[in-house]
């Protein structure tokens, strides 16, 4: 078989022991660095970019693939430990890891998050190798109307996941999205609420918000109350995930891969839609929806293997169209430029040893993460055994080095402790700040291509049903609110009867 | 009667959102809906914050009666202080120093803290950071001094 | 008390600190690492450039060039920071000056720095085009035949640029074609080329570093280049002018390396002639024809003179596209 044939050429050239170390050590790097709290997959690269040049070239990106993937799982491992996600595709994950870990499962729901994103990236590796350039021309059917669509889709998954009611969590979508808008407008070129700052020309920066509205908002309220903390500190249970955890995390893991891998290959917030989808799947067909947002383990396994899949799967537009999906996949497109090497189809006819050498390094990436991570989740949950009043100061400050790291302003610290005392209001008030992330991550894109849409279609608001594909999400999207919303207001009428 | 104090809280505050959103974005153009101006999308949307907010802030009068929590001013008060020392030293005095005061500063937040811990953990952070980020990464950032 | 041996390990660190800063002379340069500032995200092409030079650099003056991007308001902001860096040479900024210092005048109302008096120029060191693109599927074949099609669509037609990089070149072809037709602005490249390939846009513009790949693997194809000269990796391209548009002007966007007002003159001749020998590499020629750009050897005294007259050509194209400063 043609796959096969062309995954023999890309193991043979992947298995060489210089391609194996630099794997190893990408991994390595990669992990260590995206362990350190507000540092995700992006600054990772970025900083470690220039240790790669001096590389030949499947070495070199062999190497980045490997940091990419340390970094990322370094993000969940942060995420679920103390509730700071490094990068956007992680805010899920804090929600019912971090839970599990303050109640004393820190080991099962990093092994579970380590194992599930093993399995994901399996899957996507296989699909990049069998699938790539079909799912390429999948995702070249997206123009701006079905990305509009996509995006009503993603947001109305956001009303789900969130605690304390409906109208509340609507409402803070909406937040989410003003702040979203702060920055250039896109096509007309005009600052929005910037109050004449220039460093919020390009918007709102991702870390400082979601720094301040769950990392440090966390530390401030752990310092409330001891008891809290005590929970974290003392009480582990067992390293390893039990045979009931498994039992219910391989199936949410089976349905977050399936639709983290079609969601990655989809530019822009693809995989951050995977997570936060996953999420919102599995919350919908459990049993007992109430666990979640207590420490459900379907919630760490599904969007960490949505997650994973689609990390594989973004690389899909980048080596066959030689577009990039998102930043990181901008990185390597970088990476590759400055090796000599244009991406796209191109690559796959002319160099096969370099594609399929690099698909087949995704796979041994996995495999060499999963070896790496689960002896290190001993230490790991060690970690939390140490008084919080050591560590939460190192954590602030890793935090602040973290943000101030990416944009070198300390105006993006100052944001931070603005959003820090406005998460901690909202905590006090009963307002979820997750709607409000995934509101913020959207709402630029959606404002851009429905403003654009309607540009295209001189001003014809039907054309988002008129095309198919825009239309069908749409349909999706309102199955999706009828199953929200008609439930609440039986319940809600229900308790009218009551009074 | 007020029983529900988060929701009415949370009304309040999504009403202030969206009126400094309307506030600030009366300037920006509107459009036409085949060539939207800049302040289209910013005004819808604090409008629907504002009836959001409203609808909320209603619906407190007859809610279950929810408090708002009680607020930790201590925490609240000096981890905001280390933030702010943090971004006020990394430029002017040094990476090394601002990671120091921003120890110090947020230990003092919590009752427990001990000095005689506190202080050799914030020159021991400063140093693993030091050689972390400046030496093995080469973050562009001053050990000492302005930059 | 005993000392571990990380408490030495960080006494001496912190005990070199001290030594350095301040005691070199300008003969000794560079004696620590260079900052080069990217006024891009990491990862865009232009960023591939910065990084690129920045790591030649550091091969020739034999000190790590650590890059940092401060992206933001079209490079304003990098731009800005260069100009208030202390004028020591370890601050340099390799820049798209038409852009950045030329255009800039025109595109902000209030700019925090004055391209001739903030900065010392070192060198030019390419220049590219943007390059007008349609679907390799469509038949049109040259500029006329795209005209003709835009006219049939009575307004209706529209192109893609991303961010305001080609909102010139667009405009300039409207106006000098007498043509009527919309825009639509985007901010990724993906969802332009999938509007385009799905028929809701009729051409797209972009800079020729991202042109060269999509034409040469046949999803697309070019009709236009915006410069006065043909780009080398895409010979066959021609220019406006050649395709038949009188009067359109050179928009060729152009790469120079800039450090702050004030820096030393030694210090700026070394840059000048490192950069020089960086431009005339095998290697860089190979890199720059892969990313469409063609190297533009010059030096400081030419640069110094090319920059009034484009700040004034630059006006005049804003001025002409109808682009208001902000």
């Amino acid at each position: 078989m043609d796959i096969l044939h062309n995954l023999a050429i890309g193991f043979m050239a992947a298995a060489s022991w210089q391609n194996l170390s630099y794997c190893l050590v990408g991994c390595l790097l990669g992990t260590l660095i995206g362990v350190l709290p507000g540092i995700g997959p992006i600054a990772t690269i970025a900083m470690l970019l220039p240790a790669t040049y001096g590389l030949p070239p499947l070495g070199a990106l062999i190497m980045l693939a490997g940091i990419y993937y340390g970094a990322q799982y370094g993000g969940s491992t942060t995420a679920i430990l103390v509730n700071m996600p490094g990068e956007t595709s992680s805010v899920v994950t804090c929600l019912d890891g971090y839970q599990m870990a303050r109640r004393g499962r820190a080991g099962a729901a990093l092994a579970v998050a380590a194992l599930g994103s093993f399995f994901a990236g399996c899957v996507g590796t296989i699909m990049v190798a069998a699938f790539g350039p079909l799912l390429a021309a999948f995702s070249e059917k997206f123009t701006s109307v079905e990305f509009f669509s996509l995006m009503v889709l993603g947001l109305l998954s956001a009303v789900v996941m969130a605690g304390g009611g409906l109208l509340k969590a609507v409402a803070m979508i909406v937040v989410g999205l003003l702040l979203g808008l702060v920055g250039t407008d896109v096509q007309s070129g005009t600052a929005r609420y910037t109050f004449d700052v220039s460093e919020l020309w390009d918007g709102i920066g991702f870390l400082p918000l979601v720094m301040g509205l769950f990392g440090i908002n966390e530390v401030m309220i752990n310092l409330e109350q001891t008891q809290r903390r005590e929970l974290l500190a003392t009480k582990i249970t067992g390293l390893w995930p039990t045979r009931e955890d498994f039992r219910q995390a391989w199936p949410a893991a089976l349905r977050g891969t399936a639709l983290g891998s079609v969601l990655g290959i989809l530019p822009g917030s693809g995989s951050v839609l995977a997570s936060f989808a996953s999420y919102t799947l599995e919350k919908k067909i459990a049993r007992d929806p109430s666990r979640f947002g207590r420490g459900a383990i379907e919630g760490v396994a599904g969007p960490e293997a949505a997650n994973n899949a689609a990390a594989q799967t973004s690389f899909i537009p980048l080596l066959t169209l030689g577009l990039p999906s998102n930043v990181v996949m901008a990185l390597m497109m970088g990476a590759m430029i400055i090796q000599g090497i244009a991406p796209g189809s191109v690559v796959m006819d002319k160099r096969p040893d370099l594609f399929w050498g690099m698909v087949a390094s995704m796979w041994i990436g996995n495999l060499m993460l999963l070896v790496i991570n689960l002896p290190m989740i001993g230490i790991w949950v060690r970690l939390l055994r140490i008084p919080y009043r050591l560590l939460y100061p190192c954590i602030l400050v890793l935090c602040l080095i973290g943000i101030y790291s990416v944009s070198s302003s300390p105006t993006d610290l100052l944001l931070t402790v603005v959003f820090a005392l406005f998460g901690y209001g909202l905590n006090k008030l009963g307002c979820e700040p997750a709607p409000l992330i995934l509101g913020f991550i959207l709402g630029p894109s959606m404002e851009e291509n429905f403003r654009r849409s309607l540009v295209l279609s001189q001003g014809d608001a039907l054309v988002f049903v008129q095309r198919p594909l825009s239309l069908a999400l749409l349909l999706a999207a309102a199955c999706l609110l009828a199953v929200i919303v008609l439930p609440q207001i039986r319940k809600s009428r229900e308790d009218a009867f009551k009074d | 009667m007020v029983r529900n104090g988060q929701d009415l809280g949370s009304g309040l505050l999504f009403i202030a959102i969206g009126g400094v959103g309307l506030w600030w974005g009366r300037e920006y153009e509107l459009g036409t809906t085949a060539n939207m101006g800049p302040g289209f999308v910013p005004m819808a949307l604090s409008g629907i914050l504002v009836l959001m907010g409203l609808a909320i802030g209603l619906r407190a009068c007859r809610g279950a009666n929810t408090a708002i929590d009680r607020v930790h001013w201590r925490p609240v008060l000096l981890l905001t202080l280390a933030m702010l020392a943090f971004a006020g030293l990394i430029r002017t005095a040094g990476f090394a120093p601002a990671i120091v005061a921003t120890v110090i500063v947020a230990a003092l937040a919590s009752r427990e803290s001990r000095a005689r811990e506190f202080v050799p953990l914030s020159i021991g952070l400063a140093v693993v950071c030091v050689l972390v980020f400046v030496v093995a990464l080469r973050q562009p950032v001053a050990i000492f001094g302005a930059s | 008390m005993t000392l571990d041996r990380r408490t030495l390990l960080g006494a001496a660190l912190l005990g070199s600190l001290f030594l350095p800063a301040g005691s070199a002379s300008a003969q000794d340069y560079p004696v620590r690492d260079i900052v080069s500032i990217c006024d891009f995200p990491a990862g865009t092409g232009a960023d591939v450039v910065v990084r690129y030079f920045s790591d030649k650099l550091s091969q020739l003056a034999g000190k790590p060039v650590v890059v940092d991007n401060k992206p933001g308001a079209l490079g304003m902001i990098a731009t800005n920071t260069v100009a208030k860096a202390r004028p020591d040479g370890y601050t340099i900024h390799i820049t798209p000056g038409s852009s950045t210092m030329a255009a800039a005048v025109h595109i902000f109302k209030k700019l925090p720095y004055d391209p001739i008096k903030d900065f010392v120029p070192v060198t030019t060191i390419g220049r590219l085009g943007f390059v007008l693109m349609v679907d390799a599927r469509q038949p049109f074949r040259t500029i006329a035949d795209l005209s003709a099609h835009i006219r049939s669509k009575n307004g209706k037609a529209s192109f893609g640029v991303v961010a305001s990089s080609g909102v010139i070149g667009g405009e300039m072809y409207k106006q000098r074609a007498g043509l009527q037709f919309n825009r639509a602005q985007y901010k990724e490249v993906t969802t332009m080329m999938n509007d385009l390939l799905a028929g809701s846009t009729d051409f797209i513009l972009n800079d020729s570093s991202w042109a060269v790949e999509m034409i040469r693997s046949n999803k697309l194809r070019g009709l236009a280049v915006t410069s006065g000269h043909r780009i080398g990796a895409l010979a066959d391209v021609p220019t406006f002018e050649e395709a038949g548009v009188k009067g359109y002007p050179d928009l060729s966007p152009w790469w120079a390396v800039y450090v702050p007002a004030k820096t030393p003159q030694p210090v700026v001749d070394k840059l000048e002639g490192w950069f020089n020998q960086i431009v005339a590499m095998e290697e860089t020629k190979k890199f720059l024809l892969n990313i469409a750009t063609d190297p533009w050897p010059g030096n400081a005294k030419m640069l110094a003179d090319l920059l009034p007259r484009e700040i004034q050509a630059w006006g005049e194209y804003t001025r002409l596209a109808g682009i208001e400063p902000q």
